[in-house]
């Protein structure tokens, strides 16, 4: 077990910088992203709408099926039938940016609930074959797949941004034991804590 | 030193040092302890678990019995390694168990010269009385007189990773019939795990002496693992037991990682758990030589013969000075040819046959074997072997020999085939089991089929592969088989030497003897699932690998039935032991299983908090003030500051449902008891929640925020419980409705402040206190507005506490800082945070209900609740609370209680009782679900159950508390102790 998680509690935050093995460069780097965050939900019978909505309000053609669609205003991540989780720029009151939408679906801030976390590296493929139970082969998933699953107990919506990169959502509450979870899993790469 | 001077697959150029029982010794790489013990002669490497019998090396992998040991020492001790599958490294330090105070003299022996009496059962019919004694006597004493490696007294220093792999097609074991159908495959291009237990690929063939192309086995196997992982679409797993088949096509993996090593690299895992999913599977894990039931068969220097193939062929190791063989199969007689040829003194090949194959006998006069036909080893002697007693045509002989060799067929590894119920197959023609039902998408190929002829192995994990492929639409090249001669697969046959004498194991780990299972049998447990849990027959570390069929058949003919008709257990995971480490994985210690923390954590912990876990939460229990060493001071404190000043406490942790659309009230009414369509906007109402059944799953509030816009509280304990039976009622139910329900636990922090300051104190964080005033937010309002400048907020106007109260939400990274705003705001009236003891006391005090009264067996009308039920609508359990047994009048019913001697403390746990009956189980009449000594009124008072319930206030019973030692009379009373007519709530 990595020393940082035998001698900080688990509800003290993990001292920043190294962990793990120390030399070489890190193989996974876990850094905090600012980001604000809503539920899309259709309404009934109005899956269609609310996509040709978005299409019209952000300028982009998010799908129906867990996937990532993103431009530079909005990444919309299905995370289940006729329902999407829309990340934007932080200080976004995303409830006002997708009003629009209020007659084919409902808006629900989730900014305060999720901690968005980007966890990148050389190890990451590595990493995620510890964490995810989701086969992450090419002729398999997409690289835009928008993962809504478990890592080690805790939900996630997960998607790849770029290579050996990728952007996680995590619950507030849990957002700590993502942390640690990370290091723990994570400590025969070396973990950079941003 | 027995190390023969050529041959064999170790690396003598890489030397290893280790030791056994502090004895030094030297190994190559490429060994595994067995082999190296056996290379220093050391022949006696244990003790048996019953009757401390010197025991040795039986076999040369998984399988092994008996020689069970200690590795490594400290917090990494681990017990019951099998020698024979631990890989050798430089340092290892390994230790016999069970044996005191040494393996060679254990004083525990002498149970053997009792083993007359040490039958079937033994334990169980001998230590009957005095009963107490069981647990304070016996049972201790024989768990340490019998028993296995000792646990390490530290916590385990190394850690253990979990990872997650998906392939076409896994292949499990790497024989001749693994590696023809992972190399079948990967050349069709199918995505392939090639999983191996062994730390080198190749099976039997690294054994075996056959040329294939004309030269030694290992050579073939190497151009195949080179071409193998060449494949990118190949993955070969060495060190890695597929131990269990699971649903899906989901395989259980232990990958040993570090395992060889004498500690793990800084920060590498010692194993890695996988969850293998695979679409389709091979089972290619071949099959295990048997062992022959006769007097003495247990010493040491006695092992089968294919691990004599091992110690040979693969390890360079003469086992023994003088070997004899003992066999009803012809595999062995290949075995002692191979070994002869490499330099082992073949003493006599016995084979219980009258006759065998003229090949055979004439490959043995060439090498001037001995050859005994229709003979049968009766005893050995020796601490290890040093002679064995053969009667053959009518006479006894005895030789001089320090090895035996035996073998009495194979046994097909058919155990994953089993892990979903496939029963194996008795198949007469080869006196073994064979799979049965694989698990779905499992198909089995090679000797773990039964199929023993090495061509005929590789063909047939050729063709296996094959077929897959095809349908994935691939298609694999033909197989180009080694070329190679079969060896004579020819058997009889031959389980057990009636004419033994003495003991006459069947289960070498167990120390299960013929004469066991035939005393099981008079004793009528005829059926093997009684045989095996009455003797304790293929239990233990090896799961009968060795013993079960032998023991089948000693049944079989005790019973007079055929192997066939007796049948077999079943085997289930894990194939080999896992460690619960493993298991685990950075699950452990405080990283159990992971912590949610409440917005305010932070300045809670700052505050001083005692924290308490509440299911997956941290919370705060109390707060208590410097010099407070009590915490019932504390929480006094506490709960006297909220009723006189003001309180604050964070229950973020509630669940919370954002559900909007046309249709909320319509689903609302559905799943409340009571009636929600009718709520008006900037309005809460308190709702129960039925199941189908009838009764109460769970409470809370639910605020209409504007026409279409409604938020749902849930408990703390049913937030995730809730959250799915919306779901299930909106997508099965009624998905007619066109409700969108989203959980927003985590985006709101919800502060509670109660007590008579509580408007005070929230005026000083709103925005606007106007909207707060008495007239504009009334006792069950709810506003949406904005707190500590323009931070979107929720007010609802309500306290579980039973005061003045205000639930103030804030989006959750906001929390901290509300509670630190109206720390500050409220601390001139002199606000004061309360833990959960202080909320569970001012809660009992109101008469509220919780989680003791929420139990899952209780109704809305046992609660109380009952002129709540709108018998306007339907809901859900709303008939199903009308069944005779849920209406009867004399169900215990939700009342209040408090002692009559004011001094006195109640206890939750209680059971009530009228005064002088005695505490029997007739007298109950209910019990106390909740009580608290309340600081507000001085004297104690509970929640509770009373047959009859409400209509029996005024009654005095007992609260009988057999497990405190203590029996009070309580006087029966409302539930509601403190500000019946909630004037202070709508103060």
């Amino acid at each position: 077990m990595a020393d940082a998680l035998s001698t900080c509690l688990p509800h003290h935050p993990l001292p920043r910088g190294r962990h793990g093995a120390a030399t070489g460069p890190a193989g996974i780097c876990l850094a905090r992203r600012e980001a604000s965050v809503a539920t899309l939900a259709a309404r009934r019978g109005a899956v269609a709408a609310t996509l040709a909505g978005l299409a019209d309000l952000l300028g982009l053609a998010a799908e129906d099926r867990p996937v990532a669609v993103a431009n530079d205003r909005a990444t919309v991540l299905g995370t289940a039938p006729g329902r999407w989780l829309v990340v934007t720029p932080a200080g976004d009151d995303p409830e006002a940016t997708l009003a629009p939408l209020a007659p084919v679906a409902s808006v629900v801030d989730q900014s305060g609930a999720y901690v968005l976390f980007e966890l990148s590296g050389p190890a990451l493929a590595d990493l995620l074959a510890s964490l995810v139970a989701v086969d992450l082969d090419p002729s398999v998933t997409p690289a835009n797949a928008a993962l809504t699953t478990t890592v080690a107990h805790l939900g996630v919506t997960l998607w790849a941004d770029g290579p050996d990169c990728c952007r996680v959502l995590v619950g507030r509450s849990l957002a700590l034991a993502f942390e640690r979870t990370i290091v723990a899993v994570a400590a025969r790469h070396g973990v950079d804590l941003a | 030193m027995s190390r023969l001077s050529s041959g064999g697959l170790v690396d003598r150029t890489r030397p290893l040092a280790f030791s056994f029982d502090g004895r030094r010794y030297g190994g190559f790489a490429g060994d595994t302890l067995a082999s190296a013990l056996l290379a220093a002669d050391v022949r006696l490497v244990g003790r048996s678990f019953k009757y401390h019998r010197p025991r040795g090396i039986v076999g040369c992998g998984t399988e092994e019995p008996n020689a069970l040991v200690e590795l490594r020492s400290g917090a990494r001790r681990e017990p019951n390694a099998r020698a024979t599958t631990v890989e050798l490294y430089d340092g290892l330090d390994a230790r016999a168990q069970n044996a005191w105070p040494s393996v060679s003299f254990d004083v525990m022996a002498i149970n053997g010269l009792f083993s007359p009496f040490f039958g079937a059962a033994f334990y169980y019919k001998t230590f009957m009385w005095p009963k107490a004694a069981w647990e304070k006597l016996y049972e201790p004493a024989i768990r340490r007189a019998a028993g296995l490696g000792r646990v390490a007294d530290a916590p385990d220093p190394d850690a253990y990773d979990k990872a997650h792999a998906f392939c076409d097609l896994l292949v499990i074991g790497s024989g001749p019939a693994g590696l023809a159908a992972a190399l079948t495959a990967g050349r069709a291009g199918l995505r392939v795990i090639l999983a191996e237990e062994d730390f080198r690929f190749g099976g039997r063939l690294l054994s075996e002496a056959a040329p294939l192309d004309d030269a030694a086995p290992v050579a073939w196997v190497e151009r195949t693992l080179a071409e193998l992982a060449s494949l990118p679409n190949v993955r070969p797993m060495p060190r890695t037991a597929i131990f269990g088949v699971y649903d899906g096509g989901t395989y259980g993996a232990l990958e040993r990682v570090a395992d060889h090593l004498p500690i793990p690299g800084a920060h590498a895992p010692r194993q890695r758990l996988w969850k293998i999913v695979a679409t389709r599977a091979i089972l290619a894990a071949g099959a295990i030589d048997r062992p022959i039931v006769f007097g003495g068969n247990d010493r040491p220097g006695v092992m089968l013969a294919q691990a004599v193939e091992s110690w040979v062929g693969r390890y360079a190791v003469a086992p023994a000075k003088a070997l004899a063989v003992f066999t009803s199969a012809d595999a062995a007689w290949e075995t002692a040819f191979a070994a002869h040829d490499a330099g082992q003194q073949i003493a006599a090949v016995i084979d219980a046959r009258a006759a065998v194959a003229p090949a055979l006998l004439e490959a043995a006069k060439r090498r001037g074997l001995r050859t005994v036909l229709g003979g049968e080893v009766r005893s050995t002697a020796g601490k290890t072997l040093s002679s064995i007693e053969v009667f053959a045509n009518g006479r006894s002989e005895r030789l001089a020999v320090d090895g035996l060799a035996m073998s009495g067929g194979f046994s097909p590894n058919v155990h994953l085939t089993c892990h979903h119920g496939g029963r194996p197959q008795w198949n007469d023609a080869i006196a073994a089991f064979v799979p049965g039902a694989a698990p779905p998408g499992m198909v089995v190929a090679g000797a773990a089929a039964g199929t023993y002829g090495r061509s005929a192995c590789f063909a047939e994990g050729a063709a296996a592969a094959a077929a897959i492929a095809a349908d994935f639409g691939r298609t694999a090249p033909a197989f180009d088989a080694p070329r190679g001669v079969d060896a004579a697969t020819g058997l009889s046959a031959f389980w057990h030497v009636e004419a033994s004498k003495g003991m006459a194991f069947i289960d070498f780990q167990n120390d299960v003897a013929a004469k066991d299972v035939k005393l099981a049998v008079k004793e009528g447990f005829t059926s093997v699932e009684h045989l095996k849990r009455y003797t304790t027959l293929g239990m233990a570390t090896d799961q009968g690998k060795l013993a079960n069929v032998p023991g089948l058949a000693v049944l079989a003919k005790a019973s007079g039935r055929t192997i066939a008709e007796t049948g077999t257990t079943l085997f289930r995971p894990p194939w080999s032991p896992v460690s619960i480490g493993a298991l685990a994985g950075h699950h452990r210690g405080r990283d159990f299983r992971p912590l949610r923390l409440t917005p305010s954590h932070v300045w809670a912990e700052e505050a001083g908090a005692v924290f308490v876990e509440a299911g997956p939460w941290l919370r705060a229990a109390w707060f208590p003030a410097p010099g407070e060493t009590d915490w019932r001071v504390a929480v006094e404190r506490e709960v006297k500051a909220t009723r006189t000043a003001v309180g604050l406490i964070d229950v973020s942790t509630f669940g919370k449902i954002d559900l909007q659309g046309p249709d909320v009230g319509r689903l609302l009414d559905r799943l409340y008891v009571n009636t929600f369509s009718t709520l008006a906007p900037g309005r809460v109402r308190y709702g129960v929640m039925c199941r189908e059944d009838g009764f109460v799953m769970d409470d809370g509030t639910t605020a209409r925020l504007a026409d279409d816009r409604w938020v749902m509280t849930t408990t703390t304990a049913n937030a995730a419980k809730v959250a799915q039976h919306l779901e299930f009622c909106l997508q099965v139910l009624w998905s007619d409705l066109d409700v969108q329900a989203v959980s927003v636990t985590e985006q709101w922090a919800q502060i509670s402040i109660s007590g008579p300051r509580a408007r005070d104190t929230l005026a000083g964080v709103v925005d606007d206190p106007a909207g707060i005033a008495a007239e504009a937010l009334p006792y069950m309002g709810a506003v949406e507005t904005t707190v500590m400048d323009g931070v979107k907020a929720r007010i609802f106007r309500l306290s579980f506490a039973g005061e003045l109260g205000y639930e103030i939400a804030v989006p959750a990274d906001r929390g901290e800082a509300l509670a630190r705003a109206l720390m500050a705001a409220g601390a001139a009236f002199g606000i004061t945070p309360y833990g959960l003891e202080a909320l569970a006391v001012m809660r009992i005090e109101k008469g509220h209900v919780s989680g003791p009264e929420l139990n899952g067996q209780t109704t809305a009308a046992d609660l109380g609740f009952g002129r709540m039920v709108s018998q306007k609508k339907d809901s859900i359990g709303r008939v199903m609370a009308t069944r005779p047994g849920l209406v009867d009048p004399a169900r215990p019913g939700f009342v209040g209680f408090r002692p009559l001697d004011r001094t006195q403390r109640l206890a939750a746990g209680a059971h009530l009782l009228a005064r002088g009956a005695a505490a029997t189980t007739d007298a109950d009449l209910g019990w106390i679900s909740s009580a608290t000594w309340s600081p507000t009124l001085g004297h104690a008072v509970g929640l509770g159950f009373i047959a009859g319930g409400a209509a029996r206030i005024g009654e005095v019973v007992r609260a009988w508390d057999g497990l405190r030692g203590t029996d009070v009379e309580v006087e029966v009373c409302a539930p509601c102790f403190y500000d019946p007519d909630g004037g202070r709530l709508r103060g």
